[in-house]
């Protein structure tokens, strides 16, 4: 029947290409099935079946072969003794337990294996997704060096301003032991300084200069810093710590991960600048010590207290402690007496006109006379070193805040 | 009980007036120049670039102005002694007394920014 069927469909195909019929089926017609028409448009399939005439329901033979025999026709006119390629299908058979307990048990074992599969997956998913939360976390605080950066430039640019620093200062050529560090002239570079008794050479030659700019953050336990050496202790309730190593919590040494460590860094750089600028002010306070189990919590601690530093100062600066959030113009200070030039009187009476009491806005001195009071920032009560101070204009209210925030809390330092 | 004066320009316009060594100051609000605390009272006067503020601290009898006072409670005074303490915490005047409880009672010249002051105390 099967050869009758493909005798029918086969016929006037074998008649237009002029072929053979038995050397079709020798050159694998009957193996090789329909070259996919199930997998072809529904207009091809059209043309397919027109083609046919017969519109048989066939899905072996549904108007392929008459193509393939013409191809065929072509490849004999060539190369008679060459066969066209063919694939080869083969068909396995699963071979199944005869029992239905040996099947049960099949399926159970098939059924462990894919849920280990389940479990590797889903492992290898938070795996992914944990790496994931890393990558956004340091991508994060990429974001936050880059625009902490321009700040940074303008400081340290300010600070060598101010250290006398010229581009134009010779630099030690490259390939030297201090190749690119500045220098006089010489062969040493300029900041190196010549052996002592107390410091001799092999030990290390670099120092900085001791610091008393408040401005300046570093926990460095004294003025020596050698390449490589630890820096950037934790603070001390916590431990030590430095980039790339475990973090003391709690006494546990715990490994930050990458992110970890990137915000760890940032949150205790805040952390010491936000510390350092509300203990300028107020030197006796202290932020609400929290606790901490995980790295999680440490940075958790650190962004809580740098918070609760800001809001203080925040607070103080309307106390009048530290320039208020209406501060506008100010001049300099001649020093810490209360004793004012008539100009200057005169130019805090048009700042504070203009722009108001530095701590509260309001542009009403309060004081019979209309005048606004001078004010020092910082208040020379907590300015024991004698920093450079600036006059901001303030109302007799606010200025009378200020003295009973000082008197409250010691009188200064 | 003697009484003791003192002119000087006062900083931040307020001067303290101490019966401790406590550090309990009151909260400075408008529409006022005396704010006090059981153990503090805050006197506002003249702002010290607009010029001294006279301070007179002494007995009631020996001191006291006819006329009502502007202020007139109690203070702790543990110590048995009143001080009148300027910013920042700079004590300028100090009176014994012999209770560890003293009547204050202060007169002033200006409701905002006096620049005479008397403080009387029983």
């Amino acid at each position: 029947m099967r050869r009758a069927i493909r005798r029918r469909h086969a016929g006037p195909a074998f008649k237009r290409a002029g072929s053979c019929p038995a050397r079709s089926s020798r050159c694998g017609m009957r193996r090789r099935p329909t070259p996919a028409t199930h997998l072809l448009p529904d207009s091809a399939k059209r043309r397919a079946g027109a083609s046919r005439g017969s519109g048989s329901p066939s899905p072996h033979f549904s108007g392929a072969p008459t193509l393939f025999v013409w191809s065929l026709k072509r490849r004999a006119d060539r190369d008679p003794l060459k066969a066209p390629p063919m694939t080869i299908y083969k068909f396995t058979r699963v071979t199944m337990p005869p029992t239905l307990e040996k099947r049960l048990e099949v399926l159970e074992a098939f059924r462990t294996l894919v849920s280990q599969d389940d479990e590797h997956v889903r492992q290898r998913r938070a795996e992914i997704a944990a790496l994931r939360r890393e990558a956004e976390d340091i991508r994060r605080c990429v974001d936050a060096f880059r625009r902490q950066l321009p700040g940074l430039r303008a400081e340290i640019l300010k600070d060598l301003k101010a250290q006398k620093y010229s581009p134009d200062q010779p630099r030690v050529p490259a390939g030297t032991a201090h190749g690119g560090e500045w220098t006089n002239g010489g062969s040493e570079p300029a900041g190196t300084e010549l052996p002592t008794p107390e410091h001799p050479k092999n030990e290390s030659p670099w120092r900085v200069v001791a610091n008393n700019d408040p401005r300046v953050l570093s926990d460095a336990p004294d003025a020596t810093w050698a390449p490589g050496a630890r820096s950037a202790q934790y603070r001390a309730r916590g431990g030590g710590w430095s980039g790339g190593r475990p973090v003391m919590v709690n006494g546990q040494l715990l490994e930050p991960t990458p992110g970890q460590a990137a915000r760890l860094v940032i949150a205790e750089s805040n952390w010491r600048e936000a510390i350092a600028r509300a203990k300028e002010v107020d030197p006796s306070w202290h932020p609400t010590p929290g606790f901490e189990e995980t790295v999680e919590g440490l940075i958790s601690n650190l962004e809580a207290e740098t918070k609760e530093a800001e809001t203080h100062r925040s607070n103080l600066a309307c106390y009048g402690i530290g320039p208020g959030p209406f501060a506008g113009e100010s001049i300099a200070a001649r020093g810490p007496e209360r004793s004012f030039t008539a100009v200057e009187r005169e130019q805090i009476n048009r700042i504070g006109s203009e722009t108001g009491c530095h701590s509260c806005g309001t542009k009403e001195p309060g004081t019979r006379r209309d005048n606004f009071v001078p004010d020092h920032q910082l208040p020379s009560a907590l300015n024991p070193f004698g920093g450079a101070q600036r006059l901001y204009p303030q109302c007799l209210l606010c200025s009378r805040r200020q003295g009973g925030w000082i008197t409250g809390h010691g009188g200064g330092r | 009980m003697d009484f003791r004066s003192i002119s000087l320009p006062v900083s931040n316009a307020i001067f303290f007036i101490f019966g401790s060594d406590s550090k309990d100051t009151p909260e400075i609000k408008k529409g006022s120049s005396i704010w006090s605390t059981p153990t503090c009272i805050a006197v506002g006067c003249t702002p010290d670039v607009d010029g001294e503020t006279k301070i007179t601290i002494g007995a009631s009898r020996q001191v006291g102005l006819e006329e009502i006072p502007a202020f007139d409670g109690e203070l702790e005074t543990p110590s048995r002694m009143v001080g009148v303490e300027v910013v920042p915490r700079k004590r300028v005047l100090e009176q014994p007394v012999p209770g560890s409880r003293t009547r204050v009672r202060i007169w002033v010249n200006h409701p905002i920014e006096p620049d005479n002051i008397v403080i009387g105390l029983n």
